[in-house]
């Protein structure tokens, strides 16, 4: 008799563990959720601010192409960047180099801030001389060490 | 005949009824377990209510977000209070979560943050004032609209390049418990290139 109470306590027990964890797994999501959002907007970014940079390489009178035209670089560039140096060489991982910062300014960058769970990189391949590819990166580490990417894609053509 | 020391269900069936120390036990352990369910299932439909919510505000910044940018890809004459046009003496006045420029139907558009919410304003003329509109839904809770310009002047040999920083959450209850806030950036190329 015993015995038959216990075995049906432990495994209503079981049960009820497992659904209680359940419940805050949901409590987790709702942070993927807003993680996802910001990562979507910071790798749109990744491709705006190349596009800024082959807009400067024609103003400027260069080829409108200049500094891409090496393939499989990678580059970490955020919304300060307004020249190519190897200064802004990265990785092809993003893990691999630092992370975004959230800095003074309130905005995402390299220079100093607290440090965000965003890693960001633009791999640029060019295509012949009038077309270059241009992969923005985003990775993060949700909560439970879950690795999350976003990849864009966009080709960028010599027109201007 | 009863059996007095009960050893299996079957037995215990013989019997005419419980014992009140058996019918406590078992109404208690009941109520326990009940209570553990029943509290679950509350969280869980305020988890999924908070889900919801903040899916509901994620979209309706996405969409938001989306129009400034159309805009302000396809607009010119820009100015923040970073970079001031100075021929322009309206653009002196403005604060750090403000922006004015011209859009592509030669309208003069400013956005601003007001009121928890973000605002679109389109000046009747040059020098004249704004009539604004709240483009933000009422369930998202806009706690902070940075805008920074750079390469904005003639002869400066740089593109319009326009960084937005926005911080939001929800005015959901369930979410403002939380303390979850947003902080999404993205950065625009103007696509008519000054010199």
């Amino acid at each position: 008799m015993l015995v038959e109470l216990m075995v049906s306590i432990s495994l209503l027990v079981v049960g009820f563990l497992g659904f209680l964890g359940l419940l805050s797994r949901s409590l987790s999501l709702n942070r993927v959720v807003a993680d996802q959002f910001i990562a979507n907007y910071l790798a749109m970014e990744g491709i705006e601010i190349t596009k800024n940079l082959i807009d400067s390489n024609i103003i400027q009178g260069s080829p409108w192409n200049q500094s891409f035209t090496t393939p499989n670089k990678c580059y970490k560039f955020d919304y300060l960047t307004t020249e190519v140096s190897p200064n802004e060489e990265g990785d092809c991982n993003p893990l691999v180099n630092p992370p975004l910062n959230y800095d003074t300014n309130n905005f995402y960058s390299y220079i100093a801030g607290a440090e965000t769970p965003f890693f960001r990189i633009v791999s640029i391949t060019p295509k012949g001389s009038d077309e270059i590819k241009v992969n923005s990166i985003v990775k993060w580490k949700s909560r439970g060490g879950i690795k999350n990417e976003i990849n864009l894609e966009d080709h960028f053509f010599n027109w201007r | 005949m009863i059996n007095k020391n009960p050893k299996s269900f079957k037995d215990l069936n013989k019997r005419q009824g419980f014992t009140l120390a058996e019918l406590v036990i078992s109404v208690g352990l009941f109520t326990i377990l009940m209570s553990i369910a029943v509290g679950g299932f509350i969280q869980a439909m305020r988890n999924q209510r908070m889900i919801i919510s903040l899916m509901a505000i994620n979209d309706g910044m996405s969409l938001t977000m989306e129009q400034m940018a159309r805009e302000i890809r396809t607009g010119y004459n820009f100015c923040t209070k970073n970079y001031p046009i100075t021929t322009l003496s309206e653009c002196n006045s403005l604060n750090n979560s403000e922006i004015q420029f011209v859009n592509a139907n030669n309208q003069v558009v400013r956005y601003r943050l007001s009121n928890s919410g973000i605002e679109k304003g389109i000046g009747e003329e040059i020098g004249g004032g704004f009539i604004y509109n709240k483009i933000t839904a009422d369930n998202v809770d806009v706690k902070n609209l940075n805008f920074r310009l750079s390469g904005n002047n003639a002869n400066d040999k740089y593109p319009p390049r326009i960084t937005v920083g926005v911080s939001f959450s929800s005015n959901s209850p369930d979410v403002k418990k939380l303390n979850i806030s947003i902080d999404a950036q993205t950065t625009i190329s103007a696509r008519i290139i000054d010199t």
